[in-house]
């Protein structure tokens, strides 16, 4: 539905983000983790059979021991951010975190997808953002 | 009683049966962005007074965020 308002139209988290993230159980172990890893994106999601998000798994989270699961070396609680989040606030947010993503999730703390700083900072909505507010 | 509505029974709801669209946000977030025709009363405020301008005999739909 079309909206009103002062920032009607503006793009949001929810606008944004990347449904297919790398995810994973708990119980997975860290040996089968490290091939996806590498093989894929540079991170990978923990969730429960509800999908909601338990923790998150970035390559440096994983050392030499492999007889680990997910649920030992995931790091827990990472942020996330509603899908109605605002994009500029975001990556205002992302930037003083000195944090590369934001995981989005929706009231009940299930995962939706992704924000990568990198991809907000070059998309054209955000970047119209930027030059309006510069100007 | 309520009910959850898809989005096109909002739009059909509005237009055969004049439903009254309330956004329970903040009005700073309503300000910002919220669906033409809405009336604002956040969830802090809603209480009986607060709800007497609403018409007892049309549908009320009442909206936040979600994205689902």
């Amino acid at each position: 539905m079309p909206t009103e308002g002062k920032e009607a139209g503006a793009p949001r988290a929810g606008t944004l983000l990347d449904a297919q993230v790398p995810t994973c159980s708990p119980d997975e172990s860290v040996s089968a983790l490290q091939g996806r890893l590498q093989s894929s994106s540079d991170f990978c999601v923990v969730l429960n059979p509800a999908r909601i998000v338990l923790g998150l798994i970035q390559p440096s989270d994983i050392k030499a021991i492999s007889k680990l699961k997910a649920a030992e070396v995931m790091q827990i609680a990472p942020k996330t951010v509603r899908p109605s989040v605002p994009l500029q606030s975001l990556i205002e947010s992302l930037r003083s975190s000195k944090k590369d993503l934001a995981l989005v999730t929706n009231p009940e703390g299930k995962l939706m997808g992704v924000v990568r700083l990198q991809v907000l900072e070059q998309h054209p909505l955000v970047k119209t953002i930027q030059n309006v507010g510069a100007s | 009683m309520y009910q959850q509505v898809t989005l096109e029974e909002v739009t059909k709801l509005m237009r055969d049966e004049k439903a009254q669209l309330i956004e329970v946000l903040s009005h700073s977030e309503y300000e910002r962005e919220h669906l033409p025709g809405s009336i604002n009363l956040p969830l802090s405020e809603l209480n009986s007074e607060s709800v007497r301008r609403l018409d007892r005999e049309r549908p009320v739909i009442v909206y936040c965020f979600d994205y689902q």
